[in-house]
Formats: C-alpha cells, structure tokens, sequence
C-alpha cells in the first residue's frame, strides 16, 4: 500500500548517521528544521530535534521541549536509561512516545510530530506538537437549518472528531483508523457505537475500505463513490453530510460515520431512500409541522421528477385530459410558438441548470446579475418574444425550485430528463414505463445488505413513523430495525 | 458450466422481460400532435338543405387573439356540405387547414326540418365517431336553423357554443328545459314506445341584439319531433320525471286577494303506482313537493296557521291543473316522453306485452290520477309581507 517504503532503513544508534538518514529521506526539503541540542552543559549527550516548520506548533516546541531539554542537568545518567528521563522527567508535553520504525518517523514528521534523536541510541522520541491552522468552526454553508445547532464540520479530522465526541458522552463510541491513498496517505476515520451498530455491516465496510487501492483521496467523495453499492445508479447508497448532529443522529440508528481528513463532509452509511427527505430541522421543530413539511418534499419529488414529462404528454399525446379551459389556455399560450413542446421543456430546463450551476460557481457579487439576466431576459422576455410558451416558464421554475427541497442533494434533473425524453415520443406510456422502471431500480438496490427502499412499501406505523410524516419523539420508540442490533430506543 | 448456465438464465430473463415490456410500449395511440396545431370545435350545428337535400355542418371553431400579455377567445364559424355529416366534417379541413379536434365539442344543434324528418340519421356520427364524446348536449333550434344560432354574438362569452354549455348546465336551477344529451337520447330509443323531450332553443331579442335562448322542449314520438313544451310545461314534466331540483312557481291573486304569491320548489318526490283494473290501465301520480315562500307581491299575511292551509291547497290545485294539462297535451302528440310505458313495463310486464301484442298504445289509453301533496317549509327572511305604514 505505501510507496514510500522505509523499512529496509534501520535507526543506528549514532546521532549524525541518523540525521543523515532523514537528510536522505527529505532531500532539498528547506522547511524541516533540524535542531541541534546538547542537554544541560556543554559537554553532555547530544540531541536533534527534527520538525517541519508550519506543522508543528513553533510555541509549543520552544517552551515545552527545547527549553526544558536545555536547562535540564542529567549528564550524570546513563544513556540507556536517558530516553525514559526526558520523556518521564523533562519534556512537558502531553503526548510522547517512542519509536524506532523510521516509516512511523517520517508519517510523523510529515504530519506535524517533532522527533527527539539523542545520540547513542537506535530510537527516537515522537512527540505530538501538530500546530497547523485550521478552519474555525462555522455553520455549513450547503446545510443552513433555522432551528438547531450550527456547528459544521472542519477539514481538521481531530476537530471533526471532538465534534462528534462531544455530543456523544459515552466510551460505546468507537473509532477506529486507517490510512488510504498511495500518495496522500490520507486518515480516516471509522465511527459507530457499540452496542447499536450491527457488526456484519461493520466488518463489510471494514474490508471495503481495505480495499481500496487509489493513489489519493482529496474529499470523502472518492471513498463514497468506492464503496458504495449500485455504484453506476444515480441514487446515493451512502449519504453525507456536513453537520456533527446529523451524524449523532445516524450513529444513533445504528448507522456508520466515515471521517475523512481534510474533507468537512462525512459519511453515513448504510443509507436508504427515505434519508432524501430527512432534515436534522425535522427532530428538533414541532412534529405536526415536521410531517407537512416533510410532506411537501415527497411533493417536491414529484413534482420536480414529473411535471415536464407530463405536461409534454398530455399536451402532444393526450389533450382530451384537459378541462375545456386549460385547453383554451394552454392553446392560446402555445399558439406562435416555433418550438414543439418537447424542446421547448428540454431546452427551458437545460437552461435552468446553466442559470443555475453559474449562479453557483460565480462570484458572489455577480450572482445578482445572473438572477436578473435569469429572471428577465430567459422568462419574461422569451414569452414576449414567443421563443418560449408562458406555460413551459411556469414548469421550469416550479421544477427547479422543486429539486432544491430535498436535504439530501439527488439527481433529480437527469431522472426529470430521461422521463421527459420518454413521454415525448410515448406519451403517459412513456412516463410510466420511466416511472415502472425507476421503481424497480430503486426496490432492487441495496446499501450495505438495507434494501435502499426500506419501509417504503410498509404501511405499519413504526415503519411510516419518520418516512413521509415525522411522528413525535415518545412515539418513536424503536430504531429502524434493519440497521441495528438493539432495537429499542426507549420505553414504550 | 455453472457460470454459462447462470448466463442462459439471464439471457431469458431478459428476453421475458423485453417481451413483457414491448406490448406496453407498442399498444395505444401512436397520436402525436402538438395543441396549437389543432382546431377547437366548440360547438356545431347540423342543418339540411331542402334543394339538394346535403348536409350543412356549421362548426363553432375556438379562436385566440393575444396582443401583448392579454388573450382574447373569441370563435369562427366554418361552414361545409356533405351527403352525410361525417363527410360535412371532412370537408371541413380544406377551410380550416387545421385537423378539427371534437374533444371538446359541447353541443349539437340540430334544425326543426332535420328532427321531423327523423333525429337519427343527423347524430349518428356524434354518437359512433371516437373522435367526439357521447355526452353533448343534444339541441333543436326551435324557429330558427341552427347555424342561425352560432351565428350569434355575446359579449358575456366569446364563444356562443360555451355560453350555451354554462346554461345548460344550469338547467337544474332553472327546470325549463331538460338536460338533453346525444347518449342519452339514442340510449332512450332503445326502449320501445319511450319518447323523448329535447332541449329547445331559439333567437331572442336581447338588448338590441339576437341572443340565443333556451327554454322549453322539443317532444319526439320515436325520432320524429311532434311537438313543443314551453318552459313551465317543461317544469312540470321534470316534476313528474322525479328529476326536479329546484324551480318556481307563482301562484296570481291567492285566494281572490290581491297577493302574488311566488314559491320555490326545493324538493320534490313522485311517485307513479301503476293499476290495471278491466281492461283500463290507469296511473296514480303521487307528487310531495316541498317549497318555500320566496316572493310575496301584495298585503295579505299567509303566515297565519289558516292562510298557510289556503295557499297550500292553491299550490296543490294549480300544480294538480298544470299537470293534467301537460298530460294531455302529451296524450295528443301520442308522445310518452313521461315513461309512464316504462313503468308498466318494469312493474306489470305482461300488461305491457299484451299492449304491444295487440298494437295498442298504452299511454294514450292509460287513465291518469294526479295527487298533489304540497308541504310549504317555511319563508325566507321575512315572515311577513311589507306593509306601508300608515
């Protein structure tokens, strides 16, 4: 697994064979600092203190190890025993440990560590001064809830993990890491409660993870498109999130967290269907008002999968659908347009998504142009110019507004493609075959052995308890049963 | 071998399915069409020429007009001539330009000549082409022909055929004219001896323009028109067909006073007990309308126990008058357009065969007793009439 392979090297127990061991490793590497230090007076044993500059805290090693180790006076002892001295006696950091593996000298270097040679001996001290910046703790941006707490995650995997452990105050959490990525040598972070997660999907996820094979991870998406099952759907089987509450929660259910370094979004896993539509908002608001608005987003699927495709249906295949009225009205909006209707959605949606994606990429303060061009020129003036038919706007956005709904980000424009393609040269057949074969799509995945539309087709109230209505939290009493091993959450 | 056999599973598996799924893809109506490339026929009249004995097929045909954000509905009419109507409709297409779409039709209006000639020939089409829906209205111009009809302009609805789909669909309101529909009335004429009534409509002067008018109805004996009904004859017709919802009646100078008095019918329930006694078949008509007082023009104060009694039995005698009067105005067109034949038929079956054995009407032979059983509810707002204070 990793390339830079240094076991053939063996620590020699002189101090300036050694330096020129590390020498050898970071050749021409300017920002690691070597620093020489004798202990105590002038004629004592001798000492290298080998750290890269910006990673390790300079504070920290200037007052807690340089300062101690210079004024310490330990000539009398014996250097077989030195090592235990400095550790026990002299260095006023919290975590030192010793080592003589020159691949965990190197990992640790890289990563901030300081490392303590003392001459006369094949090991080393490996004390843990990592001190480089980090982001601060600030509310996800892709994630703003109303009510809730709004700490998000940083790309610090300690930081992430204090966030996660501070909610949970209990020795059941467990994490548990690995390194992945050739080149990057990436740490990651598995984590579940003991006792609620199962362990067959614990030792699965476990091998899967061991397997990767990649040269680098930059964002936990590389390891989430790796291991998830169904891998060329367009469903996620393994959802993320930016939010530590959100991950407590899912840990809670019996759920895994894949932490990964240097990425704030995490994963969750195994993951079904019904994850889409839940917000962490949904827990901590009132539960009548939860279900309505939970609701409304199985309502925004709907609508933001299907009403292109069926409006182009029934306008092209099946106009004797229509009310005298909407006929006339329909009729009247589309009388002059050039485009058939199938382009006209086709094209108004494709246009959505330009509006859409620059809007994202842009610069904050040219954004405002965009809405306007947006809004303006590509809506109302395309009426006006009869490029486009008022009713086919009106569906764009509804559409477009619609997909934004769902907490969990999905796809939803390509599905809106496809059935849209469909009904234009099938009608209502069309979408329906789209719909029958989405359908079965959906029912036949699986994530991590949950079928992906668990309780989905169930009608029985601990199963529909927090799918399309969010039902009070005394009335949820079970966790969903699939994912974990104790089923009860509370008293009934 | 596990592996190729596991493979030839597949392999049916998906052959079944595709077989599964292309009856799916390929059944229905391969029926592309975009909307504004179609022409929206609201209504159509059927007229014949009495010269060449054709077909003439005026067609109501929906039109926009947009300027700026605001659309105007306004219609065309399209007239063409046929041997039948169905080549009347194809003939159609060389004067519009735009396949004629017949989904939305509301109504057919058919002249007084075609229906005593006979109504069939002139529906037939409407009620066996795919391309219309059975339920249109059904009308006959009374006086007028029917393109006469179209041809007339309002300013409520742009588009006359419309405004003569709102009104009909108020006929319950109003009980002066039936809901007469194409499937309806084929459907009537598959019963034998049954006849039916027909909406009728004509031009009136309205405002100093021709409006079309509906009121009354047309009395068919089989597909022939024999007769009209106006409009309270109508009413009291649907009274006695157990389809009354709502109506009026206005009672003039109740009891010799000199008070109008107008009541609304809110309920009513008939009942036809049909009797057979040597050789006579005779009906008894129970009707139980329920009204209420809604319009007193005069000083007399019916809300008193007895006035209640008189005007009661005014009600009573008039309905019980009217209705006699209808009968026998039905009797002379020979026109059961009541179902009293039905009745028989369903309730005293060998009766009724051995009519039609011997060729005997029944209805014209039938002996009828009306029973008026009027309950007044109660009046509206006011309980007593206005009297100018002295």
């Amino acid at each position: 697994m990793n390339v830079n392979n240094f076991t053939n090297i063996k620590l020699a127990t002189s101090l300036d064979e050694n330096i020129n061991k590390i020498k050898g490793i970071f050749v021409n590497d300017t920002t690691v600092v070597y620093r020489k230090l004798t202990l105590g007076r002038p004629t004592s044993t001798k000492c290298i203190l080998i750290y890269i500059d910006g990673m390790a805290g300079s504070e920290l090693i200037n007052e807690n190890i340089i300062k101690p180790l210079l004024l310490s006076d330990i000539s009398t002892i014996k250097t077989s025993t030195i090592i235990d001295i400095l550790m026990q006696k002299v260095l006023l950091t919290g975590d030192n440990k010793k080592t003589s593996s020159v691949d965990d000298i190197v990992d640790g270097i890289i990563y901030g560590k300081s490392m303590l040679f003392i001459d006369g001996l094949a090991e080393a001290i490996s004390i843990n001064t990592i001190g480089w910046e980090t982001r601060s703790i600030s509310e996800p941006q892709s994630e703003t809830i109303v009510r809730g707490p709004r700490e998000g995650f940083t790309e610090s995997l300690n930081l992430n993990l204090t966030l996660i452990r501070r909610r949970v105050v209990n020795p059941s959490l467990k994490f548990e890491f690995m390194r992945i990525g050739k080149q990057t040598r990436t740490q990651i972070c598995v984590c579940y409660i003991e006792g609620i997660a199962k362990e067959p999907i614990h030792q699965e996820l476990k091998t899967r993870l061991r397997n990767i094979d990649i040269d680098s991870i930059l964002d936990s998406g590389y390891i989430e498109e790796i291991i998830k099952d169904a891998p060329y759907s367009l469903f996620r089987t393994v959802v993320n999130t930016e939010r530590p509450d959100v991950v407590v929660g899912k840990l809670l259910e019996g759920r895994f967290a894949v932490i990964c370094d240097g990425s704030p979004v995490v994963l969750t896993l195994p993951s079904i269907f019904v994850e889409v539509f839940q917000s962490n908002e949904d827990y901590y608001d009132n539960f009548i008002y939860s279900s309505f608005v939970r609701f409304l987003r199985w309502l925004c699927f709907f609508l933001g999968t299907s009403v292109p495709a069926i409006y182009v249906a029934i306008v092209t295949f099946h106009q004797e659908l229509l009310p005298t009225p909407l006929l006339i009205s329909i009729y009247t909006a589309r009388k002059g347009v050039p485009f058939p209707s199938i382009v006209e959605a086709m094209g108004m949606t494709i246009v959505f998504e330009i509006l859409r994606e620059a809007g994202l990429r842009m610069p904050k303060h040219v954004g405002g142009a965009v809405t306007i061009v947006g809004a303006l020129v590509l809506g109302d003036a395309a009426v006006n110019a009869r490029l486009v038919s008022a009713p086919i706007v009106e569906i764009t956005a509804i559409t477009g507004i619609a997909s934004f709904l769902m907490p969990q980000a999905l796809g939803i424009v390509v599905i809106r493609l496809i059935l849209l393609l469909l009904s234009s040269f099938l009608g209502l057949y069309g979408y329906i075959i789209g719909v029958m074969c989405l359908v079965l799509h959906m029912m036949s995945i699986r994530s991590f052995g949950v079928p992906y539309m668990t309780n989905m087709p169930s009608f029985s109230t601990q199963d529909i308890k927090d799918t399309v209505i969010r039902a009070p939290w005394w009335d949820m009493y079970l966790r969903p049963k699939l994912f974990t091993k104790n089923k009860n959450r509370m008293k009934k | 071998m596990k592996k190729e056999e596991l493979k030839m599973k597949k392999k049916t598996i998906i052959i079944i399915f595709l077989i599964a799924i292309f009856p799916l893809i390929l059944c229905g109506c391969w029926n592309y069409r975009e909307i504004d490339t179609l022409a929206i026929v609201a209504g159509m009249a059927i007229d014949k020429d009495p010269i060449s004995n054709k077909y003439i097929l005026t067609t109501e045909i929906i039109t926009t007009q947009t300027t700026g954000v605001t659309a105007i509905i306004g219609s065309e009419l399209y007239t063409s001539e046929g041997d039948s109507v169905f080549n009347a409709t194809r003939n159609l297409i060389s004067k519009t330009g735009l396949r004629l779409y017949w989904s939305d039709t509301k109504l057919v209006i058919i002249s007084e000549q075609i229906s005593r000639e006979g109504l069939l020939p002139a529906i037939d089409w409407t009620n066996r082409s795919n391309f219309v829906r059975p339920d249109l209205w059904l009308l006959i111009s009374k006086g007028n022909t029917a393109a006469e009809i179209l041809k007339t302009r309002l300013k409520l609805n742009g588009v006359t055929s419309l405004h003569l789909d709102d009104t009909m669909n108020s006929w319950k309101i109003l009980s002066k004219f039936t809901n007469s529909m194409v499937w309806s009335f084929v459907d009537g004429l598959s019963s034998k001896g049954n006849s039916q009534a027909v909406a009728s409509v004509k031009n009136m002067n309205n405002d100093d323009t021709i409006t079309p008018s509906i009121e009354g109805s047309a009395i068919f004996k089989l597909d022939k028109l024999v007769g009209y009904l106006n409009g309270d004859e109508t009413l009291y017709m649907i009274m006695i067909k157990n389809k009354m919802s709502q109506g009026l009646i206005t009672l003039k100078n109740v009891s010799g006073s000199n008070t109008n008095i107008t009541l609304e019918i809110n309920d009513n329930k008939t009942k036809l007990t049909p009797i057979y006694n040597n050789g006579t078949p005779s009906m008894i008509v129970n009707i139980y309308p329920i009204v209420s007082i809604h319009e007193v023009q005069g000083t007399k104060d019916f809300m008193s126990e007895e006035n209640i009694k008189i005007l009661e039995i005014e009600a009573e005698k008039k309905i019980k008058s009217q209705v006699q009067n209808l009968i026998s105005k039905l009797k002379d067109y020979n026109s059961d357009t009541l179902g009293f034949g039905k009745v028989f038929e369903e309730e005293k079956p060998k009766i009724s065969d051995n009519f039609k054995k011997n060729k005997k009407d029944i209805f014209t032979n039938m002996k009828i007793t009306v029973n008026v059983h009027l309950q007044i509810k109660g009046s509206n707002k006011t309980m007593k009439p206005i009297n100018i204070g002295k």
